[in-house]
């Protein structure tokens, strides 16, 4: 006798679990503008690649012994391949019981993330559920409550050391759901049908006595453009998709892994003749940084972390000659660059990023120093920024400054760890001191000039004075600073870096003694 | 509809108005310029229309949000 009936069985079972919630659900979803998770998973990963796990657990009816039907647990588990390379995936099903809590069977989620971290893989969230506690109708057929405890949460937590994760927001998702979003690396949520928050309208409206629409609390106007809580915001789940495929492109499946290098046809040799100009000698003048960006890294290779908020500085990920690399650039265009709280949140979560998975960093410094005025006292910048500063001197990864203008104040003097061989390279637009002589005058010539008969006079007369002695030669003059560089040189001399950097890296691989946070 | 209020990108104080109420601008085209951190910030336009009304004048400091330019049409 074979098991071929059982192994029919199987079959007739997967088909079951495929329905989902049921065509009528399945057809809500798709009205709502959302995919299902299997789509989701689908579209995520290499055509053909998810293998599942769990595919049998549901809630069964059985007629004389016999299976009729079966809801399936609203969490679809597996693994895959991105670009060929294994990854584990989950999703919420938000067809059975809205994605729900109470939805699901057994610890699927948490097994999906013990697996990311024993088989040492990347993981990925889907995350499309009403939040952790599910409905408190639940209470009715438990008869009791329970202290709550995030499932899995130590081995969440502890993934961030050890291998990518990235959540990607695509619904309306609370509480448990959020945490499980921005407990990542990367995050992404889709504008217009997906909205991130703590609770929902309703339970805002009972607790704080606000009324709000769903959109308006927590839509990614809200969370991309604002707060900061997830990272980058996309049009559809397709462009979803594709950023969390092109995000884990730059990264080793885990710590104990080179980053991957791939072949980006860009001469490492290329010298843009557009950098000799690029920045404008009227100082006051700002210039788009990130064309300055594509200039010097491997064309099309910068994929931008985090573009609408703390946008005075820019993070992103790219390559040179084919390295992977992490980039920071100030931005003149937003607060002049300044530092600012939201700025040095993204910043310490950047570089613990580049650390943890060992991504040499490429800093293009022009920074004008801390963001300055009440605001930004209230905000606190001066903690936020000194842990910025914190995690640059902490980090140990391969870095390199390259100064193409301005570096001031405390600020500008944690834009590498200057304590090290501080490897940099200037440009001859340089500009950098520990005040910035406009407005630095005043405070340090002050009864000079108010004694004087043309006190305007004597502080401009003072300004030149001073304005001579600021040309970077003068810095060079006393080794101040190693190398002044012609700006299109740029590139050959950061390719020839990358290399150096990687060939260090296989002594540096592991965890690093401090953990990675969200 | 988004783009119809220009607000301040950051803290800062107006040096240079380059529009009047009543012009017809173009998306993208500068409609002003904050100074912060000394750094000139263009102010441009998300999307073309004409300018209904300019809320700051020249010289005026303005905080992050702050309502520059309305827009209409």
């Amino acid at each position: 006798m074979s098991w071929q009936p059982e192994v029919d069985e199987i079959k007739r079972r997967m088909e079951l679990a495929a329905q989902m919630g049921g065509p009528a659900n399945v057809e809500r979803q798709h009205a709502g503008g959302k995919l299902t998770v299997r789509e989701r998973i689908a579209r995520l990963l290499d055509p053909g690649s998810f293998h599942e796990l769990g595919a049998l657990t549901g809630r069964p009816t059985y007629e004389d012994g016999r299976l009729t039907a079966i809801v399936p647990s609203n969490f679809v588990l597996g693994t895959g391949r991105i670009d060929g390379r294994r990854v584990v995936v989950g999703g919420d099903d938000f067809t059975v019981r809205g994605g729900a809590a109470d939805g699901v069977i057994g610890n699927k989620a948490g097994y999906g993330e013990l697996m990311a971290r024993e088989l040492r893989l990347p993981i990925v969230r889907l995350v499309d559920g009403t939040g952790g506690g599910g409905s408190v109708k639940m209470l009715e057929d438990m008869k009791r409550t329970y202290v709550p405890a995030n499932p899995s949460w130590d081995v969440v937590v502890a993934l961030l050391s050890e291998v990518p994760v990235v959540g990607a927001c695509l619904g309306s998702v609370a509480g448990l759901g959020a945490a499980r979003v921005v407990t990542a690396h990367f995050s992404v949520m889709v504008q217009g049908s997906s909205q991130l928050f703590v609770a929902g309208p309703p339970v805002v409206e009972r607790g704080v006595g606000e009324t709000v629409g769903k959109e308006e609390l927590g839509g990614s106007h809200v969370h991309a453009h604002g707060s900061g809580a997830v990272d980058n915001e996309v049009e559809s789940e397709d462009e979803a998709f594709a950023a969390i495929r092109g995000f884990l492109s730059y990264l080793p499946s885990n710590v104990w892994q080179m980053p991957p290098r791939r072949e980006t046809g860009d001469d490492r040799g290329r010298r843009e003749e557009a950098l000799l100009s690029f920045i404008p000698r009227n100082r006051r003048r700002a210039y788009d940084v990130r064309r300055l960006l594509e200039l010097v890294l491997d064309r099309a290779s910068f994929f931008e972390v985090g573009r609408c908020h703390g946008r005075s500085l820019v993070t992103g990920l790219a390559r040179l000659d084919g390295y992977a690399v992490g980039v920071m650039a100030n931005d003149p265009l937003h607060l002049g660059g300044g530092l600012d709280a939201a700025g040095s949140d993204k910043m310490i979560r950047f570089v613990d990023l580049c650390d943890t998975f060992h991504l040499p960093v490429v800093n293009f410094v022009d920074q004008p120093g801390f963001l300055i005025g009440t605001a930004a006292e209230r905000a606190g910048t001066i903690r936020v920024g000194a842990r910025a500063l914190a995690a640059v001197y902490q980090a140990t990864v391969p870095w390199v400054s390259v100064i193409v203008r301005r570096v001031f104040g405390v600020a500008g003097a944690g834009t590498s760890n200057a304590h090290g061989l501080n490897l940099r390279y200037a440009w001859p637009s340089a500009d950098w001191g520990s005040l910035p002589i406009e407005g630095g005058v005043l405070a340090a010539y002050r009864r000079d000039i108010e004694a004087s008969a043309d006190p305007e006079a004597r502080r401009r007369e003072i300004e030149t004075k001073l304005d001579a002695l600021r040309s970077p030669f003068r810095t060079a003059e006393a080794f101040g600073i190693e190398e002044i560089i012609d700006p299109r040189d740029t590139r050959p001399l950061l390719c020839e870096w990358v290399a150096a950097a990687y060939d260090l890296l296989p002594r540096e691989l592991g965890p690093r003694l401090r953990g990675c946070r969200p | 509809v988004s783009g119809r209020e220009v607000r301040s990108p950051g803290i800062g104080r107006v040096i240079e108005i380059l529009v009047e109420v009543g012009a017809r601008v173009d998306a993208g085209q500068e409609l002003m310029v904050i100074e912060s951190m000394k750094m000139e910030i263009p102010i441009t336009a998300e999307r073309a229309g004409v300018v209904a009304a300019i809320r700051v004048a020249a010289g005026e400091h303005v905080q992050e949000r702050d309502l520059l330019v309305v827009l209409t049409g």
